[in-house]
């Protein structure tokens, strides 16, 4: 109750200052950081317990406000977390100001503590989770409204609710998690509400497959999260990501002393000791922050890694007894990124683990808006952008980052070419534009990675909104082939759509531009300075997958709004617009698609400052190429597309195909018939082997039936001792007695 | 002394003999307890009517209390063992317990066996066998 009574307190004492200047209640805001996943959490409570005896209405109003309370105070806590500047800079822009920003930080409690490793729930706002917060309860808001006109012929209404909402909690504890461990509850909670709601009409077994098609290959990528923590764990003994704040609750620095683990000794050069000040029970990032300024601070490194604290040796460390002689930290460090980052492949579907994705559109539309296009997908990047301390250490990591990155974007949009399935289509494109975000990670650019992140949840999410509004008038049908000509019956969902689509597409004002050409730019900017083949083939790449993303999002708009109508007379009757609990959500975010990248670029980069790396394109001649190189890119992709599918209406028909590359496409490379046939066929073989010999012969017949059968002969044995005469019993008992006296007489 | 506690005498007459003949001697007793019990034993095991077998188990109870007030009146004479304490009417007492027992056995036993012979008009061991097997 002293807490509650804290918590009021303080918002009676400022709540007249606390809009101008809320970093005054700063240590408030921290204290109710937990706010923020509450709210959901709540909503799904409600919604979970009561859903049979709440009204639908109740139902979607209950998720909806709880997401937008939710919102509301991640809001306020970001505009906390700003930090305090003495006078207001008009010129500076909004966003720039939150240069000065200080984190928010919460410890709860201890979760668990087994003496030389102790876990604790703590919440943890900065710039980066504050931003993800912001986009996963906006949108997430947004797709809640949207889903209570979607949804309004749903029999188990509450239901979804109550999984959206355990959604939104899972992301918001992934997102603000102060600790790998706890970010790992989140990671699994979010795969969860996914599995859950890929198979949420679970009565058709094909949609309930799907579901736990994606519950598996993230169970593929989990394993490598998991062991990346435990590696992290055993290279420093922590999983947090900073250190707790020292007095709770109230916003100082953390005290910095020296630690042991970091002292540098540079005896045999100058006779002296270096040593790196480290806060008291430092976090993962303190630690990389510490090991880069062990390394040569003065030397100027190009894309801001290759610091060279990473050679420091582990035998001087409690690490010592986990890893081969020899290892160094930056060893361990390369290790557990590589580790994580197969935990990112899986929840982020880059190659190889991309495959669920596509089939997770089984799901109800708002779902995918949400969990597969707009923010859990994306926990991959964040995870990325919150470690990039320890990633900027291992650069082959960092490769191997933006070469899955780079290949995903390219490769998924091909086979977005040729699909005919309107999610399908959107499935691959936001695959590709993972790769995207993957590629900017991996060129250093995490900044822009968390923009391209944003800005795709913005555009991508009003595309999926959009297809659901689509699907729900055309009486779900997805096939765009049965469409076509809706943009006269569908007035609002087509402008928003062409919206999302120029978004997408990379055309010059829209969201998208923003930050893909951003990204490219950085990935040119690497090449130009490492003169790696490597580089230059992933810019190849890049700009042949912003080719192929105009076209096919062209292709989308053309087949579904343009041209004569395809669907079958029934279908036709039925079209019409949605209501507004649909359209208003698909204005708000077509806005956003318009203005958010143009309103958001610089500051939003400036404001998620990585330290030295988020820009790197200040090169003119790198800038000048990669703008002439991406809108040629996109303008031409979107031109050709306009040329097939919105002057002629060409309806394709990939199945029927003689050329090759259609084929390669439409069939997806033929990975997935690999998947089909070689790994689940392999597994088939296994399992088969494993139930003859494991299940058939030993348990059944050994087991089970052989016990079974040994007790019965036993017991058919001994029966015959059974004679019924009284008088036989009773010599046994004499015997036995007997028995037992001699034993006793013996002594 | 020897172990029953009486005297020997050196010079034993006829009187002597008499007397010798009712003194207690506790092998004696035994001896007759032991053969009472395995007469009844012998009587439960090898004979198929239940009303001899329970007859044959009274006459092992008798034989069982013959033993016990033997030891009480041999613990008379010895006294307890060292470092122990009893009761020296505890052999008399367990005995009157039998007789008490005994009496339940006995009814309880017959009404068993006028039960059974109502229903099956038998009381032969070789035909009560609804058990077997």
């Amino acid at each position: 109750m002293d807490f509650l009574i804290d918590i009021i307190d303080t918002c009676v004492k400022w709540i007249p200052g606390w809009i101008v200047n809320p970093s005054h209640i700063r240590a408030f805001y921290a204290e109710s950081l937990f706010i923020i996943p509450l709210m959901p959490l709540l909503g799904f409570l409600i919604n979970g317990f009561f859903r049979d005896k709440i009204s639908r209405g109740a139902s979607g109003l209950v998720a909806s406000l709880a997401a937008f309370a939710s919102f509301l105070w991640a809001v306020l806590c970001f505009h906390a977390c700003r930090g305090h500047l003495p006078e207001f800079d008009h010129g500076a822009g909004y966003l720039h100001r939150m240069l000065s920003t200080e984190p928010l930080h919460k410890v709860y409690g201890t979760w668990f503590d087994t003496g030389t490793f102790s876990c604790a729930f703590g919440l943890y706002m900065d710039q980066l989770s504050g931003v993800m917060a912001l986009v996963v309860t906006g949108v997430g808001t947004l797709i809640h409204v949207y889903s209570m006109g979607y949804m309004a012929h749903d029999k188990a209404f509450a239901r979804y609710f109550a999984y959206l909402n355990l959604f939104l909690f899972s992301m918001l504890v992934l997102i603000l998690a102060d600790n790998l461990v706890l970010t790992f509850v989140g990671w699994e909670g979010v795969g969860l509400c996914s599995y859950l709601l890929i198979g949420f009409w679970y009565e058709d077994g094909e949609k309930a497959a799907a579901g736990m098609k994606a519950f598996i290959f993230n169970r593929v990528g989990d394993l490598g999260f998991l062991l990346g923590i435990f590696t992290l764990v055993a290279a420093f003994g922590t999983a947090n990501y900073y250190a707790a704040p020292h007095a709770l609750g109230s916003y100082t620095l953390p005290v910095v002393a020296p630690h042991k683990s970091f002292v540098k000794d540079s005896s045999k050069e100058e006779g002296k000791r270096e040593v790196v000040m480290m806060p008291d029970a430092p976090g993962l990032i303190d630690y990389a922050d510490g090991l880069k300024l062990m390394g040569n601070a003065d030397a100027k490194v190009p894309l801001g890694y290759k610091a060279d604290g990473g050679n420091f040796d582990l035998s001087k460390t409690a690490g010592a007894k986990v890893f081969p002689a020899g290892w160094t930290v930056g060893f361990a460090i390369s290790l557990a990124c590589l580790l994580l980052f197969i935990g990112a492949c899986g929840k982020s579907a880059q190659l190889p683990l991309y495959a669920w994705l596509p089939d997770a559109m089984a799901g109800p539309t708002p779902v995918s808006a949400l969990i597969h296009a707009a923010t859990m997908v994306t926990a991959g990047v964040y995870m990325l952008a919150r470690l990039h301390a320890l990633y900027l250490f291992s650069s082959a990591t960092m490769d191997v980052v933006a070469i899955v990155g780079g290949t995903t974007a390219i490769f998924a949009a091909l086979i977005g070419l040729t699909q005919t399935d309107i999610k399908k289509v959107l499935a691959y494109s936001t695959v590709s534009q993972l790769g995207y975000m993957f590629l900017g990670a991996g060129v250093g650019a995490f900044a822009l990675a968390i923009f391209h992140v944003v800005t795709h949840a913005l555009f991508k999410a009003l595309l999926f909104l959009g297809s659901g509004s689509v699907i729900h008038a055309m009486s779900g049908e997805q096939d765009m082939r049965k469409m076509g000509g809706l943009r006269k019956k569908l007035p609002i969902t087509f402008w928003t759509m062409v919206i999302g689509a120029l978004a997408l597409g990379g055309i010059v004002p829209f969201a998208g531009y923003w930050s893909k050409d951003a990204i490219l730019a950085n990935v040119l900017a690497k090449a130009m300075e490492t003169h790696e083949t490597s580089y230059w083939v992933l810019y190849l790449f890049a700009c042949v997958g912003a080719f192929c993303t105009a076209f096919y999002t062209a292709r989308l708009i053309g087949l579904t709004f343009f041209g004569e109508c395809r669907a079958s007379d029934e279908v036709k009757a039925h079209i019409h617009e949605s209501p507004p609990s649909m359209t208003v959500p698909l204005i708000v975010l077509a806005v956003l698609s318009v203005i958010g990248g143009w309103w958001l670029h610089n500051d939003l980069i400036s404001f998620l400052n990585f330290g030295e790396i988020s820009q790197n394109a200040e090169n003119e001649h790198v800038e000048w190429i990669n703008l002439i190189c991406t809108l040629a890119a996109s303008f031409g992709g979107a031109g050709l597309g306009i040329l097939l599918y919105i002057s002629k209406v060409f309806v394709p028909k990939p199945e029927e195909s003689k050329n090759p590359l259609v084929r390669l496409s439409f069939n997806k490379f033929y990975i997935e018939a690999f998947y089909d046939r070689g790994v689940t066929g392999f597994f088939s073989i296994f399992a088969e082997a494993l139930h003859l010999f494991v299940d058939v012969l030993l348990i059944d017949f050994l087991l089970v039936n052989g016990v079974g059968k040994l007790v019965r002969g036993l017991g058919g044995a001994l029966r015959k001792t059974q004679t019924g005469l009284i008088n036989v019993y009773a010599t046994g008992i004499l015997v036995g007695a007997l028995a037992i006296l001699f034993y006793l007489l013996k002594g | 002394m020897d172990v029953t506690g009486m005297p020997i005498l050196a010079d034993a007459g006829l009187m002597d003999f008499v007397a010798g003949l009712f003194s207690f001697k506790l092998v004696s007793c035994l001896a007759l307890s032991a053969a009472i019990f395995s007469i009844g034993a012998m009587g439960v095991l090898a004979r198929r009517n239940v009303l001899v077998m329970l007859i044959s188990v009274e006459v092992m109870l008798n034989a069982v209390m013959l033993a016990f007030v033997s030891f009480a009146r041999a613990m008379v004479n010895l006294g307890p063992p060292a470092g122990k304490t009893f009761a020296a009417e505890g052999g008399q007492i367990f005995a009157l317990f039998i007789i008490a027992v005994a009496a339940a056995e006995a009814a309880v036993g017959l009404a068993i066996v006028i039960a059974y012979f109502r229903n099956r008009q038998t009381v032969d061991t070789r035909d009560i066998k609804a058990m077997r097997n």
